[in-house]
């Protein structure tokens, strides 16, 4: 696997201005961070982050995929903080000092239905299921549209692993939406 | 029962050569449960696909804008491909800021991830960079946002600030030093331990304070501070972690967060290289 071929490097290529980096991509990122931590304050978290990591790695940037460098990059962050998964639990502070217990918020309830107007939720749902690799794996594929070999290589796994993580993934997806299924499509 | 198995998520998602496809495909025209799989297979694919999802918020774009306006980095040192500094980049997420995102909590209780393993504290200190990016004071001033006067507290020399920032939202600082005896990653952030989480480790009494230790070699610890959730990596020798720890702070319910940080800061840097 090399890199994929997404975009000609023209001798005369120079670099974008960070402010065209950030309107061309952050969207992009944003939705792949959104889709993999299932939570728009993880995913800004997880979009920040990333952007870091590229602002500071720019100078070593060659022309290339630009977008498969940020495919790399957001995901190995995301599962990199995952794996670190522990049980350590905050509650946040009211600005004003005093402590505030504050009620779950999950997708269901009205503070966050705004955020979750125009999103599919029981779709993230059942990707919020999966486990992480595996709904990396399938959100690379089905969503960013990615080959299981570009897959591969971002998640720097062998071909045969990104083939059943997707088709075990698909399977898991296919139960949890089964109500989504239309009646019959079979000829 | 289907028969092809990943085959068939395969077929279904482009991925087989032509003449692999044209054998599945041969079988699929023959076997009803297969065709059925490979239909299910497809919807499934396209429901996600096609599946909307949240826009960024409006202000996420302009944070991101405001990175570059921060200190240049350093040149990496020389890689010769992209493809390894976006490794090395990708890992990082292990230092500072991988306990950052962590711990931090954005108002409700929830399963946080700070770097529980020695391998990811020992991760997290190898990548702190070696090349003087930012002068410490403007990390002080990053630390201590409103406060001035603490910049000058810290004295030059004995660390180098590698890396700062602020954490998205803006409600904690990490802070990546480099000092004679090892490497410090640092990350504040406003928020509660939740008590019952970290019992399970092992706590060090300090001023009355139980400083949870994560991790003893390289020494991984996160305590409450006031207002502030404090989580400490370094590899610093065993004698001058302990010093460290000492000199920062404990709790003074008398003074806000702010002054309580500024008087670590100046503890800790003075304190650890003596």
């Amino acid at each position: 696997m090399t890199d994929v071929a997404g975009f000609d490097a023209p001798e005369t290529w120079t670099p974008p201005s960070w402010e065209q980096i950030v309107e061309e991509h952050s969207p992009r990122v944003y939705r792949l961070a959104y889709r993999l931590t299932g939570n728009p304050h993880d995913a800004e978290d997880l979009t920040q982050e990333t952007f870091v990591r590229v602002f500071r790695s720019l100078s070593s940037y060659q022309p290339g995929t630009f977008e498969g460098w940020l495919h790399r990059i957001t995901t190995n962050l995301f599962l990199d903080s995952v794996r670190r998964k522990s049980r350590i639990r905050f509650e946040g502070l009211a600005e004003d000092g005093g402590a505030q217990l504050v009620t779950p918020a999950g997708p269901g309830t009205p503070e966050r239905g705004f955020e979750h107007a125009n999103l599919d939720l029981d779709i993230q749902a059942a990707l919020d299921a999966l486990s992480p690799e595996y709904r990396a794996a399938v959100v690379l594929c089905d969503i960013e549209g990615l080959s299981y070999e570009e897959i591969a290589a971002t998640l720097g796994i062998k071909m045969g692993t990104v083939r059943s993580r997707i088709h075990r993934a698909r399977a898991q997806l296919r139960e949890s939406l089964a109500h989504r299924a239309s009646p019959v499509e079979v000829s | 029962m289907a028969h092809l198995g990943h085959l068939l998520t395969a077929l279904a998602d482009g991925q087989l050569s032509p003449a692999a496809a044209e054998k599945v495909l041969e079988h699929v025209a023959v076997c009803r449960p297969c065709a059925s799989e490979l239909a299910a297979e497809r919807r499934a694919r396209r429901l996600l696909a096609e599946a909307s999802c949240a826009a960024p918020p409006p202000e996420l774009a302009a944070r991101l804008r405001t990175i570059a306006e921060q200190p240049v980095p350093a040149p990496e040192p020389a890689r010769s491909h992209w493809r390894a500094g976006a490794l090395v980049a990708a890992g990082s997420i292990v230092g500072a800021s991988a306990l950052a995102t962590a711990l931090f909590v954005a108002g409700s209780p929830r399963d946080t991830e700070p770097a529980l393993s020695e391998l990811a504290a020992l991760t997290s200190l190898g990548l702190v960079a070696d090349s003087p990016r930012a002068s410490a004071t403007t990390a002080a001033a990053l630390v201590l946002p409103s406060s001035t006067a603490a910049a000058e507290d810290i004295p030059e020399g004995l660390f180098t600030v590698t890396d700062e920032r602020t954490l998205a939202r803006g409600h904690g600082a990490v802070l990546e030093l480099a000092g004679r005896g090892g490497h410090v990653v640092l990350v504040t952030q406003r928020g509660r331990l939740d008590a019952e989480s970290v019992a399970q480790l092992e706590p060090v009494e300090h001023a009355g304070v139980p400083v949870h230790v994560i991790d003893a070699e390289p020494f991984h610890a996160v305590w409450q501070s006031g207002e502030l959730v404090v989580e400490l990596v370094t590899d610093l020798p065993a004698s001058q972690v302990r010093e460290l720890v000492a000199h920062f702070p404990a709790d003074e319910y008398d003074e806000g967060p702010i002054a309580r940080l500024a008087r670590g800061w100046s503890a800790v840097t003075g304190g650890a290289s003596r």
